[in-house]
């Protein structure tokens, strides 16, 4: 039977790639810290395949005919699109996708009443590729990219978010007669606003506020609802939204989360944040049955 | 500012930036040929000239997502740091006055 191994969530900031060396040198040291930190952790629990959850930056999808969830189910992904890698300043890789498991996703999660859309491309950006780079050498781990609309009106709630990874994690442990060991990376926020009028600021009090709720192990019910997609619209609309995907992951953990790093990273316009779940929620029981 | 206050989702903006974005032909075309490709894409007058001049507010008031400003800016002046980021500042500086930009934001 497959394992979730290990449930954490990490920054996706262009910045990392592109413009690292422009942040200020302290926050910069801070947040590769955390990386280095959260990639040992992840390697250490030796897993064979990654599921990374993240935003679609409009670029899989178009802002006209977004979907509120997305699964590639492709053989081999590749990234970063053309042109943007100049930007990331990452070069073109490839990486095992997991085609079986990725079609039982979309497919069983249906019949738990949770819409996936299959995509046989994924297009990514910094949303998969700067995370990748620094948590899979070598891209050896297969990988799974699982988008989130956090961008388009009318987004999904935090609510329905978790309970779609909750039916991800259902039919992995249920449905899914495969071994493998699987590490949950949930990619995005902090708060951000690209393109609107605080472009290049960060809502420091807003991260720290949202990390402790998780630090502190509060009740996810009590983070889905305090945390609502006007919060986050308050602390920086059109990005900070991208913690829908933090969510998600959450639902794959139980307890406290450990912060390994924040910084206010103003130059890489958004709020750098890093967390590991060092407890996983309860397998699910092996029966088929609704959970959402 | 918010996304709903004019998004469009029918603008042909939107085609046009996420089709551009993701193929080299159409990059280059973006930069060297934008009048007749704004043309195929149906885009009007003031769609073509706001995006053509980075007119932010101009975007906004036309239906565009803002996500797409800053794609938008890099697909006309470059997808490097040095060639996309004094153009941005000027342009955010120019498009939301003290909140964009970045020395209002830079703390100890």
């Amino acid at each position: 039977m497959a394992r979730i191994v290990a449930a954490c969530a990490t920054t996706h900031s262009p910045g990392l790639g592109g413009w690292i060396e422009h942040e200020d040198e302290a926050k910069r040291t801070c947040v590769l810290a955390g990386l280095e930190i959260l990639r040992d952790r992840l390697l250490a629990t030796r897993p064979d395949l990654i599921i990374g959850i993240s935003t679609d930056h409009m670029l899989t999808s178009p802002p006209y005919n977004m979907p509120d969830f997305a699964i590639g189910v492709a053989e081999r992904h590749a990234g970063p699109a053309p042109g943007i890698d100049l930007w990331l300043r990452i070069k073109p890789f490839a990486i095992d996708g997991h085609r079986p498991l990725a079609r039982l996703l979309v497919n069983e999660a249906v019949k738990l009443g949770v819409n996936f859309v299959p995509h046989e491309k994924v297009d990514f950006d910094d949303n998969f590729s700067v995370p990748l780079s620094y948590l899979n050498p070598g891209m050896r781990i297969a990988f799974i990219p699982v988008l989130v609309n956090s961008f388009v009106p009318p987004q999904p709630s935090p609510q329905k978010c978790y309970q779609a990874a909750l039916a991800l994690k259902t039919v992995i442990e249920t449905k899914w007669t495969g071994a493998e060991r699987i590490a949950i990376v949930a990619t995005g926020g902090l708060s951000h606003e690209p393109g609107g009028p605080r472009n290049f600021d960060v809502d420091e009090a807003f991260d720290r506020w949202f990390l402790q709720l998780l630090a502190e192990g509060v009740a996810h019910e009590r983070i889905l609802r305090e945390c609502s997609l006007e919060r986050m619209n308050q602390a920086g609309e059109g990005g900070t939204a991208e913690l829908l995907a933090w969510m998600m992951a959450m639902a794959f953990s139980q307890g406290p989360a450990e912060i390994l790093a924040y910084e206010a990273t103003h130059v890489w316009r958004c709020g750098s944040g890093l967390v590991w779940w060092p407890s996983l929620a309860r397998v699910a029981p092996r029966a088929a049955g609704a959970v959402v | 500012m918010s996304i709903m206050d004019h998004f469009d989702k029918t603008s042909p903006l939107h085609r046009m930036v996420f089709e551009v974005r993701k193929s080299w032909a159409l990059r280059a075309r973006w930069k060297n040929d934008f009048d007749a490709l704004a043309r195929e894409y149906g885009l009007s007058e003031e769609e073509k000239r706001a995006a053509r001049a980075c007119d932010l507010p101009g975007l906004h008031a036309l239906g565009v997502h803002p996500f797409y400003f800053n794609p938008i800016i890099r697909l006309t002046h470059g997808e490097d740091w040095d060639e996309f980021q004094p153009i941005t500042v000027e342009i955010m500086k120019r498009s939301y006055g003290e909140a964009g930009d970045p020395r209002t934001y830079e703390r100890s």
